[in-house]
């Protein structure tokens, strides 16, 4: 008998989302970035039978699933539930960092700007700007506010460089 | 005198009318999983986890053509050897095996019978009364012989082999039916199953071509060939 392998976790969410909390031995390739690495990646799921998609609910790891079949990278099984399931099932799960995501923190910049341009009449066009960064971050799935926060300090943990992103 | 233990047997439905088997020894927990389906893997990776089954062999009549093959993540996610005909093209396969080897596992004595047609690999696992026939012999059917690798003739050959080397009571369990039924007995299935009436090699041929020269082929058909065969 063969000996028992633990399969290969590619997380899909983003990189702040994974180094909150991610599967031990998990590998990080945000969904926006699976693209990049289909080469790679195909051949990579050629060869190994035991790879499982992950995210948050399994939504975007389904969606994953679908681009790399799509590309010619195999049948790929998704974890039903994510992290979410995963830790309901008892699963232990690993943070490289804490405090308020960065989604979080964008949401109450973005509410504080919509408030300050309201009640401020000379910075009124604080709420335009507001608006127009979350239209854009919606339609083209960059938020150029969340990048800007990930490089602040408090974002941004000395162990980090250490962690076995990719 | 040893009792023997009664060994627990379910079937699973997935896809378009798959179907997949599992049989269970409740006494050292040991399981044998044949033809999975990679769409469903969850449910036999609970059902493992949940009754704590040691899954020690999965099995695949053939290569598959319609659907992905659960069968290699199985095998590394738990240890499990990998059973297939000796001409099966899977670079997984860890026991490759011939027309009449034998295996005991789980408790279970399982006996390989080589029959080609549908694909030069295909071979039934023969268990107690039970015949699992993957694509030869279907309830009401044959496997089709017109994909890869298919060829009607030696689907006739096996069929008949199928008629006359098996005793009525067989139970035949395919690994697809279209109709929701699970399985039929081979004496059932004599009567019933057209594909079976044939007696002459050459109709026989000529039917399959024209039955299917109208039919669709499965979505996908290269690429599950060639993913399942990796």
């Amino acid at each position: 008998m063969a000996k028992a392998m633990a399969p290969m976790i590619i997380d899909v969410r983003s990189r702040d989302e994974y180094l909150r909390e991610h599967i031990p031995g998990s590998r990080n390739i945000p969904l926006e970035h699976i693209q990049e690495s289909i080469e790679e990646l195909r051949e990579e799921l050629w060869q190994n039978p035991a790879v499982i998609l992950t995210c948050r609910s399994g939504r975007r790891a389904r969606e994953a699933a679908q681009l790399l079949k799509a590309q010619g990278c195999g049948d790929v099984v998704v974890m039903e539930g994510g992290i979410m399931g995963w830790k309901k099932q008892g699963g232990e799960v690993r943070s490289l960092k804490t405090g308020i995501s960065i989604m979080r923190q964008v949401q109450i910049v973005v509410g504080a700007l919509i408030l300050l341009g309201f009640f401020i009449e000379p910075i009124w066009f604080l709420v335009p700007v507001a608006g127009l960064g979350m239209l854009v971050a919606g339609l083209t799935g960059t938020c150029a506010m969340a990048s800007v926060l990930a490089k602040l300090p408090w974002n941004c943990p000395g162990n980090v460089e250490s962690c076995p992103i990719e | 005198m040893q009792v023997k233990t009664k060994l627990l047997f379910e079937h699973f439905w997935s896809g378009e009318g798959n179907l997949s088997y599992f049989i269970g020894n409740p006494e050292n927990r040991e399981a044998i999983l044949i033809d999975p389906d990679l769409e469903i893997v969850g449910t036999y990776l609970l059902k493992l986890d949940k009754d704590n089954w040691l899954l020690k062999a999965v099995i695949d009549t053939h290569n598959h053509a319609e659907h992905a093959t659960a069968a290699p993540l199985l095998a590394k996610l738990t240890g499990a050897g990998y059973i297939m005909h000796e001409l099966a093209p899977s670079s997984f396969v860890t026991d490759r095996v011939r027309d009449g080897d034998e295996r005991t596992i789980a408790g279970a004595t399982l006996r390989f019978y080589h029959l080609p047609g549908h694909t030069p690999d295909l071979m039934a696992v023969g268990w107690e009364n039970k015949l699992f026939t993957g694509d030869s012999v279907f309830n009401r059917s044959c496997g089709r012989a017109d994909l890869p690798g298919g060829d009607p003739g030696r689907q006739f050959d096996s069929l008949q082999r199928v008629k006359n080397e098996f005793p009525p009571q067989t139970e035949i369990w395919p690994a697809h039916d279209y109709s929701n039924q699970t399985h039929t007995t081979l004496e059932q299935a004599l009567r019933e199953n057209g594909r079976l009436q044939f007696t002459d090699r050459e109709e026989f041929i000529r039917f399959m071509d024209e039955y299917y020269a109208t039919n669709e082929k499965p979505d996908d058909l290269e690429y599950y060939v060639a993913f399942n065969a990796r």
